[in-house]
């Protein structure tokens, strides 16, 4: 049996979710995605990167503002999609869930959890 | 003329400031204000030096507000802090928005004044004429009052500089020559023009021996090219060419030194200060060649109350040196010093005030991993076997068929289309067009109102308010007793977070913005969402614990209300 990929744990999770755009595994220092699934229509590595600035501007402020504490997940709602992200714990990387504005954000966030154990066991085994 | 602003709510205090911080200084006028919007308006309309603010402060600008606001209208004053809630919190807060100077109430009026005249100090240089005075003389001053400072002099076609690094002669140049010898050239002229600048960068070392065993082995050579000029009969004014002091008497300048100790070894420039002369000397050490033409009067002043003390005690007294020149590096300058000492147009002036920006300690660093495994996508996926190129997603329902338009957690069903600004994004609204001014005055008074309502309704609720998507600017806060952060600090640090949420949202559309932005943290979380047809976003932080839904849902409606509020 051969094993599960990254990138199939992403692509069943994109499969599950109506209005995916995309979902990646990004690194919050580098801003650069470990894997990515996603649609032609949405420029990923952007979306990853200004992510991942996000997430270092967070923690900064928080910083500054003598309140450090660990992100537990973020929900961006835009104009156009909605974005939602869990940090893996002791670990740099966040995973990215990108949808349409029809999806509903507890549907997408139950999924992630149900499948986050799983991806980051998957980049542990990648990592190390 | 120098001015100072002092903003406090406590009249008492400012009359007593106003009398006697600096009485006897005719070339310093003390302004007083009771309140952060009186203390606004006289930073718009005065050249203020020096900006001397309370945090805590009613009305609608406060402490932390005004500060801010400073760097914009008055980016030339440097700021002091005073406060009763003289919190390590408030001093961190202070100093990550790059404020150094902080003291706290109650104080002695001295200590104020130590503080503004050290301010004002740093903000100017001096210059003389050489041919009156000894250099020995400026440099020993300069060596006593622990000056981090750069001389130039010129003499007719020959140009010099001596670098003085917290009262050690670091490096000298005259023509081509450097180090020692070019200090022992200088302390060999007998006329030529001097400038002090005070904003520099220095970066070379070129003299490692003490500037008294500097200036020994000067004078030394001084007497011993005056014998040879003696020998050769050609000098004609045998007081001129008495240059530096006897050997006896550095010895016993020394000796007081010495003794006065700890004040003596205290740095005159901070360690702020220095890096701040460090950042701003690359594009200002360039400007500093036209001290040919300064007459000024200053130097003189110095040497002359040098000179008067040195007679009155038949000795060089170090202390009163050194209250002589503190005393005086204070007084205007004027002419090239002034040139030299002011600003590049169009970046910020004063650095160690505002540098928020370039000084923030940076929490983590971008780790660029060009070669390293997983670096992109591609790399990724090389591992796998995988082609590197996006999959199609195929959107499903996980129960077979379409799902409803989600009804439970409606928090993120969008409002009905309001309307945006037309044209360009929401961040690059024309404020000079835009009558963000008008709006705030219509809107405040009642977007009070909303906020209250808000944190009445939302429970957990720690601060709430609105600030200005264009500059971070706080416009109106609301604040429990529970609140952990300033709400001006808040609103500048989180405006980035709100700029980045827009270019993140862009990756979907080019032309898209974000809306709304939840921060799940351990014990906290944080809501924003713009403000419909402003250019504010409203940004509220609550305990972890609280019904996120209903906080969306009030957030929400008050976000509708604030609209209504800005465009009425």
């Amino acid at each position: 049996m051969s094993e599960v990929t990254i990138f199939d744990l992403l692509k069943n999770v994109s499969a599950n979710i109506p209005g995916c755009l995309m979902t990646s595994i990004v690194d919050s220092e580098s801003g650069v995605s470990l894997a990515s699934v996603g649609s032609r229509d949405v420029l990923t590595e952007q979306a990853d990167a200004y992510h991942a600035e996000m997430y270092r501007l967070i923690s900064k402020s928080m910083h500054m503002l003598d309140a450090e504490q660990p992100i537990e997940g973020t929900v961006l709602v835009g104009d156009q999609a909605i974005f939602v992200s869990l940090p893996f714990s002791n670990s740099t990387y966040f995973w990215q869930v990108v949808t349409g504005l029809d999806t509903t954000v507890g549907f997408t966030q139950a999924l992630m959890r149900k499948y986050q154990g799983e991806i980051a066991s998957s980049i542990s085994h990648l990592l190390t | 003329m120098h001015q100072i602003l002092i903003v406090d709510e406590e009249e008492h205090l400012l009359w007593a400031l106003e009398k006697n911080l600096l009485p006897e200084r005719d070339d310093i006028k003390v302004m007083t204000a009771r309140g952060g919007d009186e203390g606004l308006r006289l930073l718009k309309e005065e050249a203020i030096d020096v900006l001397i603010c309370d945090i805590k402060m009613p009305g609608k600008v406060d402490g932390f507000q005004l500060i801010l606001r400073a760097k914009e209208v008055a980016p030339d004053a440097r700021v002091v802090i005073m406060t009763a809630f003289g919190t390590n919190r408030i001093q961190n807060l202070a100093e990550r928005i790059g404020i150094t100077h902080y003291i706290e109430k109650p104080f002695n009026i001295s200590e104020l004044r130590n503080v503004v005249l050290e301010l004002l100090n740093a903000k100017e240089g001096f210059q003389g004429v050489l041919s009156d005075l000894e250099l020995t003389d400026i440099i020993q001053m300069l060596c006593l009052a622990k000056r981090t400072a750069l001389l130039h002099l010129k003499h007719k076609e020959h140009r010099g500089k001596i670098v003085f690094e917290r009262g050690d002669v670091c490096h000298a140049e005259f023509d081509d020559v450097e180090g020692d010898e070019a200090v022992y050239k200088m302390l060999a002229l007998r006329q030529g023009d001097i400038y002090m600048q005070s904003d520099f960068f220095n970066t070379k070392r070129t003299i490692s021996i003490g500037w008294q065993d500097l200036l020994l082995e000067g004078v030394r050579r001084a007497d011993e090219g005056r014998v040879e000029d003696e020998d050769s009969s050609v000098i004609e004014d045998s007081d001129e060419i008495t240059l530096g002091m006897p050997p006896r008497l550095v010895s016993e300048v020394t000796d007081d030194y010495a003794e006065l100790g700890d004040e003596a070894s205290r740095p005159f420039f901070t360690d702020e200060e220095l890096a701040e002369i460090e950042s701003v000397g690359n594009e200002l050490t360039g400007t500093a060649n036209g001290f040919d033409r300064v007459k000024d009067s200053g130097l003189r002043n110095l040497i002359d109350l040098h000179d008067n003390a040195t007679r009155r005690s038949g000795e060089l007294n170090a202390e009163a040196v050194l209250a002589e020149v503190e005393a005086l590096e204070v007084s205007p300058a004027v002419g090239i010093g002034e040139e030299v000492s002011q600003p590049m147009p169009g970046r910020p002036t004063d650095s160690s005030d505002f540098p928020a920006q370039s000084r923030a300690p940076e929490l983590r660093r971008p780790m660029l991993r060009d070669s390293a495994p997983f670096a992109s996508p591609k790399s990724a996926s090389a591992l796998y076997d995988a082609p590197p190129k996006p999959a199609t997603v195929v959107a499903q329902d996980v129960s077979g068929g379409r799902l409803d338009p989600p009804r439970v957690p409606r928090s993120f069903e969008q409002p009905p289309a309001p309307k945006m600004p037309a044209g360009p994004a929401p961040t690059t609204l024309d404020r000079s067009n835009a009558p963000t001014m008008m709006l705030q005055a219509s809107g405040l008074l009642s977007s009070r109102n909303v906020l209250e309502d808000f944190a009445r309704e939302c429970q957990g609720l720690s601060v709430t308010g609105i600030f200005s998507f264009e500059d971070g600017l706080a416009l109106d806060f609301y604040t429990t007793p529970q609140a952990r952060y300033e709400p001006d600090v808040l609103a500048a640090f989180f405006r980035d977070v709100a700029a980045c949420a827009d270019k993140t949202a862009a990756s979907v559309h080019p032309n898209g913005w974000f809306n709304e932005l939840q921060i799940q943290f351990q014990g906290e979380l944080i809501l924003m969402r713009r403000v419909w047809n402003t250019p504010y976003v409203h940004i509220a932080a609550m305990d972890a614990h609280v019904r996120l839904g209903l906080a969306i849902v009030l957030m929400r409606r008050c976000g509708e209300r604030l609209s209504e509020c800005f465009n009425r």
